[in-house]
């Protein structure tokens, strides 16, 4: 029998209240934190990250099911994520953080000039944020092609 | 590193997935050690090796 032609192991109870948990906190603290943003942080800041909130949870959710129902089929991340990772995924994380990390200083330093130069704050950091996530994605596919 | 894995797995009549299995890895993970794109771990050599019955050096090659 293969790995793909098996059924996904039933959790134990135990497991899955600790799952419940876990998930009843985080989405506890996520409402509780854009409900006080939006009450006492600048502008929309609140509404942002409740949108954030909710698209970061539905990946999350989808990687989750993904590495849970058909390991074979989800990325390293995925089985990270999850804590089925062999060593080829640690491998693979290991290099894209290695990559991300190499990027990070330069890519500040263009953000700070930026703002030396007269570009608003708020947006320097965003596009920080923004082009860092963008090299992690891209490092983790380098990585997951070459391994 | 070079290696026999393909041509042991098939001697075995095992498929990709059913080696990953066995060796509690996922199959992508095997796929990359046939293609010689991942060097396996000591411990996961080892673990290779035993499964089909020979040593480390039976089973993977320096490339020269």
């Amino acid at each position: 029998m293969s790995t793909t032609d098996q059924a996904p192991a039933r959790p134990t109870p135990g497991r899955l209240l600790l799952a419940g948990a876990v998930v009843a906190v985080v989405a506890a603290t996520l409402v509780l934190t854009a409900i006080a943003l939006d009450r006492w942080g600048p502008g929309n800041i609140g509404r942002g990250f409740a949108v954030g909130a909710v698209v970061g949870s539905a990946l999350a959710g989808f990687a989750i099911w993904r590495a849970l129902r058909r390991p074979d089929r989800a990325t390293s991340g995925d089985r990270l994520f999850v804590g089925r990772g062999d060593e080829r995924d640690r491998a693979v994380a290991a290099r894209t953080f290695a990559l991300l990390g190499a990027w990070a200083l330069p890519l500040t330093m263009a953000a700070f000039l930026a703002m030396a130069l007269g570009a608003p704050a708020d947006a320097s950091m965003g596009m920080l944020f923004i082009a860092q996530v963008a090299v992690g994605l891209v490092a983790a596919w380098r990585a997951a092609q070459r391994l | 590193m070079r290696n026999s894995v393909p041509e042991l797995r098939a001697a075995a009549g095992l498929t990709q997935s059913e080696l990953a299995q066995r060796l509690e890895v996922s199959r992508q993970t095997v796929i990359s050690i046939e293609r010689g794109r991942y060097d396996p771990s000591l411990p996961l050599a080892f673990r290779i090796a035993r499964l089909f019955g020979r040593t480390i050096e039976e089973v993977f090659h320096v490339d020269d």
